[in-house]
């Protein structure tokens, strides 16, 4: 298998949610990453499916444990109405998406970190932390390529609503970015989601942000869920873990909210973090790092 | 009239998804999707070979004297107010008796123009981190190769590449200089990298902290790398360094490095979007820019009734930011924009307005702009972008742009 062949395992030509699957992550596997893997044993990327499975369950469970409103998760079928936005570590998110693939839930990653200049490469394990490199992206690609047989394998229909997951740690840098680090750290925007318009008009109704103890989204995320509430979509916030309903939230209201030119602002508000580096922002990302 | 440029049909949905695919994998483009639309338009521009020549000759001159005036820019500090430049800059370069330019190796600009009612006007220069490479290079070949119909330009990556290699020699050493926690800007560091690999050049991607000037001279010292580039590539905006801390971080890039630097951060004595209002004080011959460039002038001496006449252009302001059109920009947004130039009219140019003519495309009428790329003033490629509006900004598409018939011959 190609990268290119793992792309086109989660951004299916026919699934209107494809174009949203960011290509990053995929990107930054070696060409030949995939072809290499099986022949690398104890050191190999891949997780044994027996672990996989155990994970996928252990997540399920906690899916399972949300009580999500109007969603019957025991239930085969998609359920039609609802999109899910996972904002957890990126590799739980993705085990979390790997769960939602059963309940009919096409997992849509948005991963924007890039990887560290020497975290990637053919032959190696993908590594939980990377030294020298803020956000390690080894989890991710790792819990990535455990998922893939589940999705691969799955009947997931053409109106199968998304799973969008993110990774909460995309400005939580896991070392000191001094000035060796290479930093990674990333944010999303608006522009990496369909519109509200786009989703109404495949049938999304209500949002469900899955994170872990709290309510708001962070302030990123801010930007796009707020734009879909103020179209008229509702938007619900649950925590993994708990046996609580998701509960609909009124999504406060981020700085820059809809300023023309916020992308471009927030990478010119780009300054050297009081530590070094470069992915600290001014504003409300001055205590994201 | 006949535009000079039109678009084709688009690409087969199979060919698409093909394109699009390599697009990423094969070119680094990863940023590929913009809300609802795909930023790649599926329908490229051709533009006749004759206008190709028209813009490679007008962009060749026009880097030769835009050259020529930043070499007199730099002596002439007197003038460097009139360009808007940030104080903290304005005080390094106040020294230039003390100093010398920075060592500077393959200078790429990139120029953009656009079709008028009055034919060819040039919008502005990106002189100091011109971008475009991955869609002006490998995404335009990747399209020619598909459609087959028209040729594609020179690749400017390419071109950049064989000019770097060529300076540095085989097995030299290139440091890409970029925020690396944007993957939008890795990723076109990353597309160099590969050009230089072809080229038998080494690179290694870098943040500006992770590089130390030591008498002039930069070297690389990080967690991943620890070694002394032949050659910095900087792809970090010039008006950006003085955020660095501290000060020492980024003088070099403004004057007296020793090691060669693509750009030199003094690029920004030309990109400055009131260049224009210098050049009656300035010794070198403009004639080219004199023709292709709309008049310029001072927010401050705008007459009363400027709307509809005169367009607002922050100094150093990139992707269309904070231009300011009647009839385009939203009414709240030009009158805080107004407000602004009126308050700091140093921070703002005033550029007269010009008639762009839209074209016709599958998508609907579009406003094309062409930027073609010059390498050590070469013309090395073409950088199409399609707006649905009379402002090329961040919601216009890529688009690959073919020429008509025969084969290039300028590069």
């Amino acid at each position: 298998m190609t990268r290119e062949e793992l792309y086109s395992i989660w951004a299916p030509s026919d699934s209107p949610w494809s174009p949203w699957v960011m290509p990053v992550a995929f990107a930054q596997l070696p060409p030949d990453f995939l072809a290499a893997a099986p022949a690398a044993p104890a050191r190999s990327p891949w997780v044994l499916p027996g672990l996989a499975d155990q994970i996928q369950e252990s997540t399920a469970r906690s899916l399972n444990s949300l009580s999500v409103p109007e969603i019957d998760w025991s239930a085969v079928g998609p359920p039609a109405t609802t999109a899910l936005v996972v904002d957890l570590p990126g590799d739980q998110s993705v085990m979390v998406g790997a769960a939602a693939i059963a309940r009919g839930y096409r997992p849509i990653p948005v991963f924007a970190s890039a990887a560290g200049p020497a975290e990637v490469l053919p032959g190696l394990p993908l590594a939980d932390n990377s030294p020298g490199v803020a956000v390690s992206i080894g989890p991710v690609l790792r819990a990535i390529l455990d998922a893939t047989p589940r999705l691969a394998g799955a009947s997931l229909a053409l109106d199968s609503p998304p799973v969008f997951l993110l990774d909460a740690r995309r400005m939580s840098p896991q070392v000191p970015v001094t000035d060796g680090v290479f930093d990674n750290r990333s944010k999303i925007f608006p522009e990496d989601f369909p519109s509200a318009r786009f989703l109404r008009e495949h049938g999304i109704a209500r949002v469900i942000l899955v994170q872990q103890a709290r309510v708001q989204p962070q302030g990123d995320l801010s930007h796009v869920l707020l734009r879909w509430q103020d179209a008229g979509i509702a938007i619900l916030a649950a925590e993994t873990g708990r046996s609580e309903p998701a509960v609909p939230i009124t999504v406060e209201r981020p700085s820059r909210y809809r300023a023309l030119w916020y992308r471009a602002l927030a990478m010119i508000g780009l300054k050297r973090h009081n530590v070094g580096g470069f992915g600290g922002f001014q504003g409300e990302w001055g205590g994201a790092g | 009239m006949i535009p000079p440029i039109s678009s084709t049909s688009p690409l087969p949905a199979d060919q698409w998804a093909a394109v699009r695919s390599r697009a990423i994998f094969d070119c680094c483009k990863w940023d590929v999707q913009s809300e609802d639309h795909c930023v790649l338009a599926r329908s490229p521009l051709l533009i006749d070979a004759a206008d190709w020549q028209t813009l490679a000759t007008a962009a060749e001159r026009l880097a030769v004297e835009a050259l020529a005036a930043e070499r007199e820019l730099f002596h002439r500090p007197e003038l460097h107010q009139i360009l808007g430049l940030p104080r903290t800059i304005l005080r390094q370069l106040a020294h230039r008796d003390r100093f010398e330019p920075p060592a500077e190796a393959c200078r790429v600009m990139r120029f953009d123009f656009h079709h008028t009612s009055d034919g060819w006007r040039l919008s502005e220069v990106n002189a100091d981190v011109p971008g475009g490479f991955i869609e002006a290079g490998g995404f335009t070949r990747l399209v020619a190769q598909y459609l087959g119909c028209g040729t594609a330009p020179p690749d400017p990556a390419s071109v950049y590449a064989a000019a770097i290699s060529e300076r540095v020699g085989t097995g030299g050493l290139v440091a890409l200089v970029h925020a690396t926690a944007y993957s939008d800007d890795r990723q076109v560091m990353q597309y160099l990298a590969a050009q230089l690999a072809k080229h038998g050049v080494r690179s290694i991607l870098v943040s500006p902290a992770h590089l130390r000037w030591n008498s002039g001279r930069a070297r690389i010292e990080c967690s991943f790398a620890s070694e002394t580039p032949d050659l910095v590539v900087r792809f970090f905006p010039g008006e950006w360094l003085p955020e660095l801390q501290p000060r020492v971080c980024w003088i070099n890039y403004f004057h007296s490095s020793l090691t060669f630097q693509s750009n030199p951060a003094t690029a920004l004595l030309i990109q400055s979007k009131r260049f224009p209002i210098a050049w009656n004080y300035l010794q070198t011959p403009l004639p080219t820019w004199r023709t292709f460039l709309p008049e310029t002038i001072c927010p401050s001496q705008l007459p009363r009734n400027w709307r509809g006449e005169w367009v607002l252009k922050p100094v150093f302001g990139r992707v269309g930011r904070d231009v300011g059109i009647a009839g385009i920009t939203q009414e709240n947004e030009l009158a805080t924009i107004a407000r602004s130039a009126k308050r700091s009219p140093t921070e703002w140019a005033a550029q007269r307005q010009f008639d762009l003519l839209p074209i016709a495309t599958p998508d609907g009428t579009r406003f094309p702009s062409i930027g073609v790329f010059t390498v050590n003033g070469a013309a090395s490629g073409l950088y199409g972008r399609l707006a649905r509006k009379r402002l090329i900004d961040h919601e216009a598409q890529d688009a690959a742009v073919l020429i008509r018939g025969a084969r290039p011959e300028a590069s």
